[in-house]
């Protein structure tokens, strides 16, 4: 049985546009016929009507999104009961203060307007419609078919939990709520979405998260105005600072205890129905290098981990760009022996470096789409047709040199080692004008771009907190989780008023 | 303004870099030969008391700019002229390091291109950080300090591998007496250390008032460790005569490295460092110029100034000297003697002295 | 969005003055060879060796010869560097400049300033070796192709290097070390000598890598250098004595005699300390510490009893001291202080050699000599006496 979850300040805010109240009639089938015009006659509109005590009533729902078994057993059986129990009622709202009693529901309520009838009903409640009365009520019965609990598609880890988030809210609050058993876990629900009415719901830790945050985040809610939210990046997008910039400022995840882990240290999480990926803000650049499966092992081995997954995200920026800037400006660079090999696989290829390199680049871009959207049955071999085979028959037509496709198969198996998939996009559009730069003017071009990259980034703020925190004011105390992981008893991982800036995971 | 806060850490790492700049790759105080590690060891000192002076002054103000106190202590009239040769010295300076950087870089590696478009991509850097403000800037510079020591570090470890240092070349100390070292000294000490003085333009930036000088002090004295080991290392490998002769020592030393012989002709790797320190140097002297600016003719900071002075910037870069020769000539003979002695020790001195005279006679009539 | 196109647009107007060189326009040079012009009054005959890629392309056939050799005659080396690209069919590039010949002709008329243009250009690194070619033309030397190593280049300072880890008779000297040596006033330049140890029998190169017994060079001695003018050489044991007193030598052979055959003595560690004293007259004093093993015995003696090994080792340093004196006189005679002992001197009394820096040669060449060594036998190998035949 779905339970919501109404906190005590909570307010449910739907759509926009009910500027006006309009009240419900008291005539049933004028009601019932405003409905089915409002729906243009859906076919999934279901209307049963009984009576009690010589009053027609309507049990109005749509299918598919109720729980049928909750309405025989809870709603209609007891009508039944007490119509034939032919109790005499003085009116008609007095049938509709008593059937309250009957009704094994966890929430019920009454409305009297017209658009939270409508709402009420989209979103999945049974509503009981009185004839005389102006007052409805309506059940709580929402339940949407969702698929079960499974191991996470994308940030798999060997040892730890393997439970991930499933398309449905409730879940999910629910899987967060199972790990931080806590009064202080707070819950804020909304909708948002003018067409779509997505429920999105806000969660942190009162005491832990600074306020101000969670705030911002509430008002830049209220304040989207767009038709539907289908997915987290909808959200993220509509919720970033006015700053135009590569770099995600909001991390997403898949995983229950990597958003619990975040929530114990101060961020606050958005959840967003009808997506798996659980938003969480605000983010520090170091923590797309942290994988959850650092506190999972033992701490020398993470540490050599994280080094290596920052050293692969940098190899994957930078391989191909010093490559280029290396063959075609500062040939002194290259040791002797290496220089006559790379002179005599060049001899025969037509195009200058800098074509034959974007040339392998957008053909590697274009075998990774491939693969993602290749149906399971010939995926395998077709990835090691196109890798090998291809890379090898074009090397000895003479299209391309062994070594670029080697650059360019290393920089692409680099970009898998992060967790996080969204800053590795970010590094392969940052890698393309790496190369630009680098085929201008070699290594003072890429020196530069560097210099430009880190500018911005030092002046890029996630809802406040400067992105690369614990490196530019620098804090010691923070560097214990940044780079390496300490042992887990010298992290300071037990207080609830720490200094937002040093947390990072 | 008045939001921006930078705390101890970042002001280390800004003067430190501020005053590895390029002292660490240019020829200096090789008048004293073997001698001119001695040179070098003895500038900090030095330096600290211009630095005290410096802080002596910013404290009577704590609120203001170098180019606000000097009219508030001078009056208006006169005090606006010096404020203006200031900003104008500053935006010299910035030249001539740029011209630095782009002499060098010239030389080492990209000698087909032109001095102007290795000028043009450090400018369209440069004012795309200025625009940011300094806060940003300072987190920049941490950021540079850990690469920079990094890189710095590679190096020494590639010198101590090979077989290069000859600790003879050091012998005999002091061979020709105390005079040769007294003749660098002057030079020794203005170029990195009498430009402590910009940072006179961002102490109002700063968090906690009261660590500026700690902070400062050991800034100084561990840059100044560091270049005397920079110096000894390279009179190790190069010897006196080659330490002479040659335009660019730094780059040759690192040029003579060769590790099984995989690893060699590192001085293009010698560039990461010319480009990270000069950018440093160089945005800094921008910074304290445009602050200057703004607040002596009362414009609000926006796009506009920074553009304009970046654009000044780099056309005096080209311009103040037609050949390298000349450039060198015109920094050992001319600047230290007609501008910086001038304006980082004797203006200060006197600002310093007519506060101190002031305090008195208010002392004294109250 | 503007301001990003302007952007570009300027920045597209950059490359026209770039670096850029793609790898297969470029010629490698990396050997240069140095003689005295035939067809010219002054200047130098300088031979280029450019690599040839397409011979060592992992897909291609190497049939050929792996470098190409181009020479031409010019009034100083860069007007030469340029002029080669009448010949050369592609754009020059001297970054991986690995060796310099020097013929011996060339050296004894003063190799004045030559290495100049290899400290100023801002393409050479001066890490490259320097060698003389002894009794032949740096261009024949630069002409032969050996089967064991690739290219002329490689088997020039592989051999050397080999042998200077196994024999010592030879060194490699970087150029900038040539350099500094040839402006101190203390010290005077020792050149490694390079020889072809028998004729090429056929013009054709490829022939050579198709005979057992093909010609090859030799390491040959060391060269003494006055000034910046050859004057004489160090040959075989003389040039191991002199690597011996400037302390490079890192292992080599002794045989020492005994009982009419020899036994080897193998020097493992060897350390030098020259030093120059003036009372009461000038004397040059070097003072030698070695680490020896015996590893051959021809004759029998009993190795386990020590004052058997005393002896041996008295022996040793008799050899020695008899050998390195005699190569200190041959320097005395030339009138160069090819080891060292002025710049020692400068750096122990440098009121002194303010002095007399002047004749310091001529002091050098009257001075006294004293040498004293300390052998020491470390082990003799695996087996203590020698089998005997019975």
């Amino acid at each position: 049985m779905f339970r919501k979850f109404f906190s005590k300040g909570g307010f449910s805010l739907s759509g926009e546009n009910h500027n006006q109240i309009i009240p419900l009639s008291e005539n049933l089938e004028e009601n019932i016929k405003k409905l089915e015009m409002a729906l243009g006659k859906s076919d999934d509109l279901s209307v049963r009507r009984l009576n009690v005590s010589a009053n027609n009533i309507a049990i109005i729902h749509i299918e598919g999104i109720v729980d049928d078994q909750s309405i025989k057993e809870n709603v209609i059986s007891p009508i039944i009961q007490l119509y034939k129990e032919n109790h005499p009622f003085k009116s008609a709202n007095e049938i509709v203060d008593s059937m309250v009693q009957i009704f094994s529901v966890t929430s019920v309520e009454f409305i009297i307007n017209w658009s939270e009838l409508l709402d009420k009903i989209l979103a999945g409640d049974t509503v009981i419609l009185v004839n005389n009365s102006a007052k409805a009520i309506t059940l709580g019965t929402k339940k949407i078919q969702s698929r079960s609990i499974t191991e996470p598609t994308t940030q798999t880890v060997i040892k730890g939990p393997k439970d991930s988030f499933t398309e449905n809210i409730g879940t999910n609050i629910s899987l967060v709520r199972s790990r931080i058993q806590n009064a202080k876990l707070r819950l804020k629900l909304t909708k948002v979405g003018n067409v779509s009415k997505t429920d999105v719901g806000i969660m942190y830790i009162q005491g832990n998260a600074d306020i101000s945050i969670v705030n911002e985040v509430m008002s830049r809610l209220k304040k989207i105005n767009i038709d539907s939210i289908l997915e987290a990046n909808y959200i993220e997008e509509a919720l970033r600072d006015n700053r135009k910039t590569l770099f995600p400022l909001m991390q997403s995840s898949e995983r229950p205890d990597v958003v619990a882990a975040n929530l114990l240290e101060g961020k606050v999480a958005i959840i967003i129905q009808g997506t798996p990926f659980v938003l969480i803000l605000p983010v520090l650049l170091i923590q797309f290098f942290q994988s959850p499966e650092d506190y999972y092992e033992n701490n020398a081995f993470s540490s050599f981990l994280r080094l290596i997954r920052i050293g692969s995200f940098l190899l994957n920026m930078y391989a191909s760009a010093v490559y280029l800037a290396l063959i075609t400006h500062h040939q002194g660079l290259i040791p002797t022996t290496l220089m006559v090999t790379l002179m005599a696989q060049r001899e025969r290829v037509p195009f200058p470096a800098i074509i034959e390199l974007l040339l392998m680049e957008l053909a590697f871009e274009v075998l990774r789409e491939a693969g993602v959207r290749m149906p399971r049955a010939i995926g395998p071999a077709v990835s090691i047709v196109g890798a090998l085979i291809l890379g090898q028959a074009a090397v000895e037509a003479g299209f391309v040199s062994a070594a670029i496709v080697i650059i360019v198969a290393t920089s692409a198996i680099n970009s898998f080692t992060l967790p996080n998939t969204n800053i590795v996009n970010t590094a392969r559009g940052l890698r393309f004008l790496l190369i630009l730069c680098s085929a201008f003017i070699g290594f003072y071009g890429i020196l530069l771009c560097t210099l430009c990259l880190l500018v911005h980034l030092c002046s890029l703020r996630s809802f406040g907190v400067p992105y690369v925190a614990p490196f530019a004011p620098f804090r010691m105390g923070a560097q214990k989780d940044s780079l390496i992981r300490f042992p887990i008893t010298s992290l300071n991982m037990n207080n609830a008023d720490e200094n937002k800036e040093t947390k990072t995971k | 303004m008045s939001n921006t806060r930078i705390d101890g850490y970042q002001l280390f790492c800004l003067i430190v870099l501020f005053l590895f700049g390029t002292t660490i790759f240019l020829d200096i105080g090789s008048g004293a030969k073997q001698d001119a590690w001695i040179v070098t060891f003895i500038s900090p000192f030095a330096g600290l008391i211009l630095f005290t002076i410096y802080f002596q002054l910013h404290k009577s103000f704590p609120t203001l700019p170098l180019t606000e106190y000097v009219r508030k202590i001078w009056g208006k009239y006169f005090g606006s002229i010096v404020s203006y040769f200031y900003i104008i010295y500053l935006i010299y300076i910035a030249a001539r390091v740029l011209r630095d950087i782009e002499e060098i870089l010239i030389n080492s590696a990209y000698y087909k291109t032109s001095l102007m478009v290795v000028g043009i991509c450090m400018m369209f850097v440069l004012i795309y950080t200025v625009n940011f403000g300094f806060e940003v800037f300072a987190r920049v510079a941490c950021i540079c300090f850990f690469l920079i020591a990094l890189t710095l570090l590679t190096l020494n470890i590639m010198f101590l591998i090979t077989d290069l240092i000859h600790i003879e070349n050091i012998r005999p100390i002091l061979s020709e007496g105390w005079k040769p070292v007294v003749k660098e000294l002057p030079l020794s000490i203005t170029v990195p250390y009498g430009e402590l003085i910009t940072f006179s333009m961002i102490y109002p930036y700063l968090d906690k008032q009261t660590k500026i000088f700690k902070t400062g002090m050991m800034a100084v004295l561990f840059a100044g460790i560091y270049l005397t080991l920079n110096i000894l290392l390279l009179i190790c490998i190069l010897g006196t005569d080659i330490l002479a002769r040659s335009s660019f020592p730094a780059l040759k030393a690192a040029s003579f490295i060769d590790i099984a012989g995989f690893i060699q002709r590192l001085d293009s790797f010698v560039i990461i460092l010319v480009v990270f320190l000069g950018f440093t140097k160089v945005s800094m002297f921008f910074f304290c110029a445009v602050i200057g600016m703004n607040s002596l003719f009362k414009i609000k900071s926006s796009a506009l100034s920074t553009y304009s002075i970046g654009v000044v910037i780099f056309l005096s870069s080209i311009m103040i000297a037609p050949s390298y020769q000349n450039h060198l000539d015109e920094g050992l003979e001319i600047v230290p003697y007609m501008l910086h002695i001038p304006l980082q020790i004797v203006i200060p001195l006197l600002l310093l002295l007519t506060v101190l005279i002031k305090r008195k006679v208010k002392n004294v009539m109250n | 969005m503007k301001r990003l196109i302007t952007l570009l647009f300027i920045l597209i107007l950059i490359p026209g003055c770039s670096n850029y060189r793609e790898l297969n326009e470029l010629g490698l040079v990396i050997a240069m060879g140095i003689d005295v012009p035939k067809y010219m009054e002054n200047g130098y005959r300088v031979t280029f060796q450019v690599i040839n890629p397409s011979q060592l392309s992992p897909t291609g056939s190497p049939t050929g010869i792996p470098v190409s050799n181009y020479t031409v005659e010019a009034e100083t080396l860069v007007d030469a560097y340029r002029r080669a690209s009448i010949i050369i069919p592609r754009y020059n590039d001297v970054t991986h400049l690995s060796l310099v010949v020097i013929s011996e002709e060339l050296a004894r008329n003063g190799t004045n300033l030559i290495f100049d243009a290899f400290e100023r250009g801002k393409q050479a690194k001066t890490t490259f070796p320097v060698f003389i070619a002894r009794g032949t033309s740096a261009e024949n030397v630069l002409g032969v192709v050996e089967p064991l190593e690739s290219n002329p280049t490689k088997s020039v300072r592989s051999t050397t290097e080999n042998n200077q880890k196994f024999y010592g008779i030879s060194k490699i000297i970087p150029s900038h070390e040539v350099i500094a040596t040839l402006s101190s006033e203390g010290k005077d330049l020792l050149l490694p000598g390079i020889k072809l140890n028998k004729k090429l029998t056929s013009k054709n190169q490829t022939d050579n890598l198709n005979n057992i017994k093909p010609s090859v060079v030799e390491v040959s001695g060391l060269a003494i250098f006055k000034k910046d003018k050859l004057v004489g050489w160090f040959d075989g044991e003389m040039a191991r004595n002199a690597n011996f007193i400037l302390s490079e030598l890192d292992t080599t052979s002794f045989p020492i005699p005994c009982e009419k055959k020899y036994m080897t003595l193998i020097t493992k560690r060897s350390k030098a300390a020259i030093k120059t004293l003036l009372k009461p007259i000038p004397t040059l004093q070097v003072n030698i510490a070695l680490n020896t093993e015996i590893t051959e015995v021809n004759c029998n003696k009993d190795l386990t009893d020590t004052k058997v090994l005393r002896d041996i080792e008295k022996d040793l340093e008799k050899e020695i001291i008899r050998l390195v004196q005699g190569t200190i006189q041959i320097s005395q005679s030339r009138g160069t202080d090819v080891f060292g002992f002025g710049t020692k001197l400068s750096i122990e009394n440098p009121s002194y050699w303010k002095k007399h820096k002047k004749e310091w040669n001529t002091i050098f060449s009257k001075a006294k000599v004293d040498v004293n060594v300390k052998a020491s036998i470390n082990d003799s190998g695996l087996v203590t006496d020698p089998y005997e035949p019975k």
